[in-house]
Order: structure tokens, then C-alpha cells, then sequence
């Protein structure tokens, strides 16, 4: 995990970065989710690049972001660690696309929406609110989240960008 | 983790694999083609998905999930730019297109060379082990590179934080196109690979 101030923060597969204003969180995601977890008022965002759904089953990881499981606890510690308060705490996220659908077993290629599903479900568990998603389709996405407009910007290989 | 001598044997075999799928590619364009990198290591997940470059760099990629003994996913990546002159190379008439668009039948001379080249490699590396592998048709996509690489380890990283990764660098320096290739065996697979390396 990483605090870095004064650039755009590259979160890399199975990892949970945290910044604050006025710098840049971003990922590039494929079946992947990216989550990210902000304070607004503190002006303080956390991103994890979630790669599979559950812990439970497999072996145990180093990697913070790895599991949804551990990716939402990790950034609620984090982030509260840092100074954001729990109650205020909202989140977007991003990804859970299936590329490969005829290629890939139908297991891997489900694996997308089951990070979705997951990533839903432990937010439920900790009571955050979603305030926007953008999730399944078959094409990768580059987000970037921006703790200071809470704007959290997806752009596809096509160039198109949308914000949520 | 696996041991300093099981990895250079499986590089031994994976240099046969590369010099085979290398005279078939040279066989197929009609070109002289060279390895120009060829290696097998263990990797973190985030090393895998830089392997072509920035994740967001633009790839157009082929992908090809191995069955039977020796499973896994593979798959074979371009420039955008490469693409086009492989295609060029291989008949294409079309010269003035939009950028990003590939017709149905460059995609299938693309997804001709992934068949070609991801089938002669493996054919060739489990052959010598006695072990029996089937890739399945490869299946075209042009994507972020971090987006298809991410993809393609998914399977994989249910077992581990690093995998092992067979890579190859082929570069045709006449037309000027350089061509990726990964291959990530089944945690089950290296058991097989092993295996057959001791017998």
C-alpha cells in the first residue's frame, strides 16, 4: 500500500493505493474492478484493483487488493487511519468486463461479473453507499478517480470517456 | 516457488518451442523472423501485465486457451501499427483505413499467425516432454495491453501472487514487426511439465 503526494498514482493489479487532493488515483482494468472509496470532505480517496472475488478458497495473498474481500476492509482501515470517517465514506466503481467470453473457460470468463457481484455485496456488509458504477461489457477501461471533484473518469481503448 | 534447475530446463524446452514457432512464422509471412527475446521466469502479477509495455498501451491481441496436459492461455500481441504491416505483408489490399478497424478477413490473417505461431510452440515444447496439448482457435481483440494481459493471468492468480511465464520477442526486421508472445501454464500444467522433464 502506498501514500504518494503530487502525481497521478498508478494502482497496479492487486493493489490498494490511497491519495489526497490534489492528486490522481488510476488503473487500467479488464475483468478487474476498481474501487475506490472517498471521503469528500476530507478530500481523501483510497483505490484497490481488485482481481478475484473471495479469499476463502485460495491461497492467501500478499497483496492487499487482491480479493474483494480483503480489498473493502483494507481501504475502510486505511482510509480511517488517514483521517476519513467511516459514516462519510461513499463509493464508485469500475470494471468486471468479460473479453474473452468464447475463449476462456467459463469460469475465468465469468469472473468479471462475480467481481461486481462481490464487490455490491461487501459494500452492503459495511453499509457505503454506491453513488455510481460502471461495470461488464467486453471492452477494458482506464480510470482515473480525482479526490477533489469526486469525478471518476473511465476511458475505453476507443478514446471515449464518460464520467461517473 | 520453483527451483533454479526446473526453470532452466523448462527454458531449454522453451527454446525449442520458440525456434519452431519461429520457422513456421518465417514460413508463413515468406520472411526472415528472429527471436529477438525468449525467456521463462516467475513473475508477480503486476510484472505480467507491463509485459507489452504501459497497460494503457493500445494491443492487438490473440488469444488462445490450451487444453490437455499442458494447459493454460496464451497469446500472441502486436502494435496496432505491426498489425498493419503484418497484414499488409500477408495480402491485404486495404492501405487507407481508419486506424483501429481491421476487416473481417485481416482479423482472420491475424488470428492465422496466432494459430500458427501459439500451435507450433507448444506442439513443438510438449512434444519433447511427451506430453499432448490443444490450443483452441485464437480469438481476436484489440484492447488496452493491460486490460487483455490482466485477462489472460485471471485463471492463474487463483493459486499465487507469481506465476511462471513463458515469453518470446519474434521481430521480422525487414518489414519491421515485432510480435509478442506470452504463455501461462495451469498451476496443474507445470506439475505436468515437471514431470515430464524427469522421465
Amino acid at each position: 500500500m502506498s501514500e504518494i503526494n503530487g502525481r497521478v498514482i498508478k494502482v497496479l493489479i492487486g493493489q490498494v493505493a490511497l491519495t489526497r487532493s490534489p492528486n490522481k488515483l488510476e488503473t487500467v482494468l479488464g475483468s478487474c474492478v476498481g474501487l475506490v472509496l472517498y471521503d469528500e470532505v476530507e478530500k481523501i480517496a483510497g483505490m484497490a484493483h481488485i482481481v478475484l472475488p473471495e479469499s476463502a478458497q485460495h491461497e492467501a495473498s500478499n497483496l492487499p487488493g487482491k480479493y474483494a474481500d480483503c480489498a473493502v476492509a483494507c481501504l475502510l482501515s486505511a482510509l480511517q487511519e488517514h483521517g476519513a470517517q467511516r459514516k462519510r465514506l461513499k463509493a464508485k466503481f469500475a470494471g468486471g468486463a468479460c473479453m474473452f467470453a468464447n475463449t476462456l473457460d467459463k469460469k475465468s470468463s465469468d469472473i468479471g461479473s462475480c467481481n461486481v457481484l462481490a464487490v455490491t455485496n461487501y459494500l452492503g456488509h459495511y453499509a457505503i453507499p454506491i453513488i455510481a458504477s460502471d461495470v461488464g461489457g467486453s471492452a477494458g477501461r482506464k480510470v482515473v478517480f480525482n479526490p477533489a471533484t469526486k469525478e471518476y473518469s473511465i476511458q475505453d481503448f476507443m478514446n471515449r470517456t464518460q464520467i461517473i | 516457488m520453483l527451483s533454479d534447475m526446473l526453470l532452466s530446463e523448462l527454458e531449454i524446452i522453451a527454446h525449442r518451442g520458440a525456434e519452431n514457432a519461429c520457422d513456421a512464422l518465417s514460413i508463413f509471412l515468406g520472411k526472415k523472423v528472429h527471436i529477438s527475446r525468449n525467456g521463462v521466469a516467475e513473475e508477480s502479477l503486476q510484472s505480467i501485465t507491463q509485459h507489452f509495455g504501459e497497460e494503457d498501451m493500445l494491443g492487438v491481441a490473440l488469444l488462445s486457451r490450451i487444453s490437455g496436459q499442458v494447459s493454460g492461455n496464451a497469446v500472441l500481441m502486436f502494435r496496432r501499427e505491426d498489425a498493419r504491416r503484418l497484414v499488409l505483408l500477408l495480402g491485404s489490399k486495404v492501405e487507407q483505413v481508419e486506424p483501429l478497424v481491421f476487416t473481417e478477413m485481416e482479423r482472420s490473417m491475424l488470428e492465422e499467425t496466432g494459430n500458427i505461431t501459439i500451435s507450433s510452440f507448444m506442439n513443438c515444447m510438449t512434444s519433447h516432454l511427451n506430453r499432448k496439448c490443444l490450443p483452441n482457435s485464437p480469438v481476436y481483440a484489440f484492447d488496452l495491453s493491460g486490460a487483455i494481459l490482466s485477462d489472460l493471468l485471471i485463471e492463474c492468480a487463483e493459486c499465487d501472487d507469481d506465476m511462471v511465464v513463458f515469453s518470446t520477442l519474434f521481430s521480422c526486421a525487414e518489414e519491421n514487426i515485432q510480435i509478442l508472445f506470452v504463455h501461462l501454464p495451469s498451476p496443474d500444467s507445470l506439475k505436468s511439465l515437471a514431470e515430464g522433464l524427469k522421465s
